[in-house]
């Protein structure tokens, strides 16, 4: 097709590459049953513009959205097998800024750049490289900087050192405190 | 299966998280250089 319509084209390429670069990954170990209250103190300590929590699989995502709600803040939550027309409204309102948080399976196969989002958490954390790219992988046309916090148990060990060796990237242990800079916008301003 | 995992994760009431979740001493439970080192050994082909 493209040889016999289009003379001399140009190719390019328009998917940006996902970067890593700017983002500042952390992991918190856990047990399965630890999950919910490490999530609940990272609320309560993390300065969250915008927040992407992450869960392996649609029953786990409505799970959560409920205790998060439940623990008294505001959530979306998006699976797949909620259909598209309601999956872009609640995306597109979180977009908007109607919601702070958004509980998610893997929907997005370009990774999500939204501007506001400055935390993300790998709920539970993913099995592929590729995935953990499209969660937590910026495009680097915007580059801006961002927290992503991993829990990690026991049985997510050769996941994480599979992802760590294909990404080349290193996801440290979380520290007692986190430096606004790496993540605020606002404290990035007054340096 | 998903179930006991599920309830594993979920079923904790919320007054059980009026402390902080302490974050230090979790880390102290995985010694991530050795299971690295250990899984390296286990698998020199990764």
């Amino acid at each position: 097709f493209m040889k016999k319509h289009l003379k001399n084209p140009y190719e390019i390429n328009l998917m940006e590459e996902l970067t890593l670069k700017g983002v500042t990954q952390y992991y918190a170990f856990v047990q399965e049953k630890q999950k919910v209250h490490c999530l609940n103190t990272l609320f309560s300590k993390l300065q969250i513009n915008q927040s992407i929590i992450f869960c392996n699989s649609t029953q786990r995502v409505e799970l959560l959205a409920k205790k998060i709600t439940e623990l008294g803040y505001s959530c979306f939550y998006i699976h797949a097998k909620m259909n598209q027309q309601h999956r872009n409204r609640v995306f597109h309102d979180f977009r908007q800024g109607l919601c702070r948080n958004l509980v998610c399976s893997d929907l997005f196969t370009r990774g999500i750049d939204i501007q506001a989002v400055n935390v993300v958490i790998n709920f539970d954390f993913p099995k592929h490289s590729e995935t953990y790219l499209h969660r937590i992988g910026r495009s680097g046309r915007y580059g801006h900087l961002g927290v992503a916090i991993n829990l990690i148990t026991y049985d997510d060990r050769f996941s994480l050192h599979k992802i760590e060796q294909e990404l080349c990237t290193e996801i440290k242990p979380i520290p007692k405190t986190i430096d606004p800079c790496l993540y605020v916008a606002e404290a990035q301003q007054v340096d | 299966g998903a179930n006991s995992w599920n309830s594993d994760c979920f079923s904790a009431p919320a007054e059980s998280f009026l402390q902080d979740f302490d974050f230090e001493s979790n880390l102290a439970l995985f010694n991530k250089k050795a299971v690295f080192q250990e899984i390296e050994n286990d698998f020199p082909d990764l």
